[in-house]
């Protein structure tokens, strides 16, 4: 191994070194939810609502998970949540099929 | 897009994840899952005071956060579905609750999803323990409809397109105190390896049923059951198992010569005119490979089926092969079930056919 490959080598490594040890973010609370936002995610906040986009997020692409400012209602979750279904029908590409399940206390 | 709902108190609480990339979505739906399953909602933290479920089961062991092998109420997180039009998904204590809307006869379906359990040495048994612990603590057997007839009880063996085999229990049910207003219960078993995946429902009896109706083509089954998966469960490729128990001819219950078909273990397919031109039994139809032609050809993928005819006239749909008794297990059936979309008014419907 030459000097030159061996100086490429342990840039790479300090580099990696340096992009493993971020620390995970502190919690985030939005109304009565606390969630710890996973490493390396980047936070982008507009107008009461937060955004998280995924580390591999580009300009091209993205994957990002937003918090929606908690509001209070008389209906059950699975009621709310049918409504915004219902009203995110249209976005739904022709010939998918929603799925469903629950996450902790999540209902999706 | 998935869209994630909560509530704590009268609070209602939503998380929405958008992504333009499936791959990136395969990537961190799992971080993104997790995050939102240790998430805490002040409020929410005490389950329901009292469940709606009919088991009423304590959990079967330690919840331990949906890993494979893990049975309790944390594997309540491991159901995928899609739940019937208008039907309202619930979390119960101890169990996800899937209700219909109440019909114009005020009749209510209801589907349960409930936490996973060990497997036993014997799946038939593991069936009728789980109807015993789902439904016989708070009901007794009737075997009459409130018309008077006889329910259509019966016990099914299958294998879904997913590679899991599965035991069906249907009995009729009734309050102890009010015998004559009888439901048909079922409770199906779906072995996940070293565990059982455990989901029971509720109808009227389905000759008459709005919700689950079977010779009405009124049941939200098939479709329900055509979506069901398991996180943690890799499905391999089923298309060598699955057209083996494909292979045979088939007549609809409701014969006409149309409503025949033969498949091939070959991946060829022939309609009833098609099917005419050949004499094989059904031996051979599943191990010669080259001796039958058909007329189009059919490709597996999970639960659905393509049907390609020769002059390339396509045809989806979703499928089932079941075999069925109406007496305890002394005598079964082969049953396939064919659920397609029609061409004249875009309906889907589904069609029962028997081996011959």
């Amino acid at each position: 191994m030459t000097r030159r490959h061996l100086r490429h080598g342990l840039c790479f490594f300090a580099f990696f070194l340096a992009s493993s040890t971020v620390f995970p973010q502190a919690p985030l609370t939005v109304g009565p939810l606390t969630v710890t936002i996973p490493r390396g995610w980047t936070k982008q906040e507009f107008f009461g609502t937060v955004k998280y986009y995924s580390p591999d997020s580009t300009p091209q692409q993205f994957l990002r998970v937003q918090f929606l400012p908690s509001e209070e209602t008389p209906q059950s979750a699975a009621q709310r949540h049918s409504t915004i279904i219902g009203n995110l029908a249209g976005i739904m590409r022709p010939g998918t099929s929603p799925q469903n399940g629950v996450t902790g206390n999540f209902i999706w | 897009m998935v869209w994630y709902s909560a509530k704590a108190g009268s609070t209602y609480v939503a998380v929405g994840l958008e992504t333009s990339s499936p791959d990136l979505l395969a990537r961190n739906l799992p971080a993104v899952n997790a995050m939102l399953a240790r998430a805490s909602l002040k409020g929410a933290s005490a389950p329901p005071a009292v469940s709606n479920a009919p088991n009423g089961n304590a959990p079967a062991g330690n919840a331990s956060g949906g890993a494979p092998g893990a049975v309790g109420l944390a594997t309540l997180n491991e159901y995928v579905y899609t739940s019937p039009a208008g039907w309202a998904a619930q979390k119960l204590s101890d169990a996800i609750m899937i209700s219909s809307p109440p019909s114009e006869t005020n009749e209510k379906c209801l589907l349960y999803l409930l936490p996973m359990r060990p497997a036993g040495a014997n799946l038939l048994q593991d069936a009728n323990n789980a109807f015993r612990d789902v439904w016989l603590r708070n009901f007794v057997l009737r075997n009459q409809t409130p018309a008077g007839f006889a329910f259509p009880e019966s016990i099914i063996h299958g294998y879904s397109g997913q590679g899991w085999e599965y035991v069906i229990i249907r009995r009729g049910i009734a309050q102890p105190n009010n015998p004559q207003e009888s439901r048909l219960g079922f409770v199906m078993v779906a072995k996940l390896d070293n565990r059982l995946a455990v989901i029971s429902g509720l109808s009227k009896d389905p000759l008459v049923s709005a919700c689950m109706g079977e010779n009405r083509g009124t049941t939200n089954w098939p479709k329900f059951f055509y979506s069901l998966s398991f996180r943690n469960w890799q499905p391999g490729d089923q298309t060598q198992t699955m057209r083996k128990l494909l292979a045979g001819e088939w007549i609809a219950a409701t014969a006409t010569a149309g409503d025949k078909i033969t498949f091939a273990g070959n991946g060829r397919f022939a309609n009833a005119a098609a099917a005419q031109q050949y004499h094989l039994t059904p031996n051979e139809l599943i191990t010669t490979t080259q001796a039958y032609f058909g007329n189009g050809n059919y490709t597996l993928r999970g639960n659905a089926i393509t049907l390609t005819q020769d002059d390339n006239r396509t045809d989806h749909g979703f499928f089932r092969v079941e075999q069925e008794s109406k007496d305890e297990g002394r005598a079964w059936a082969d049953v396939l079930y064919l659920m397609r979309t029609s061409s004249v008014d875009g309906a889907e419907y589904e069609l029962r056919f028997k081996k011959q």
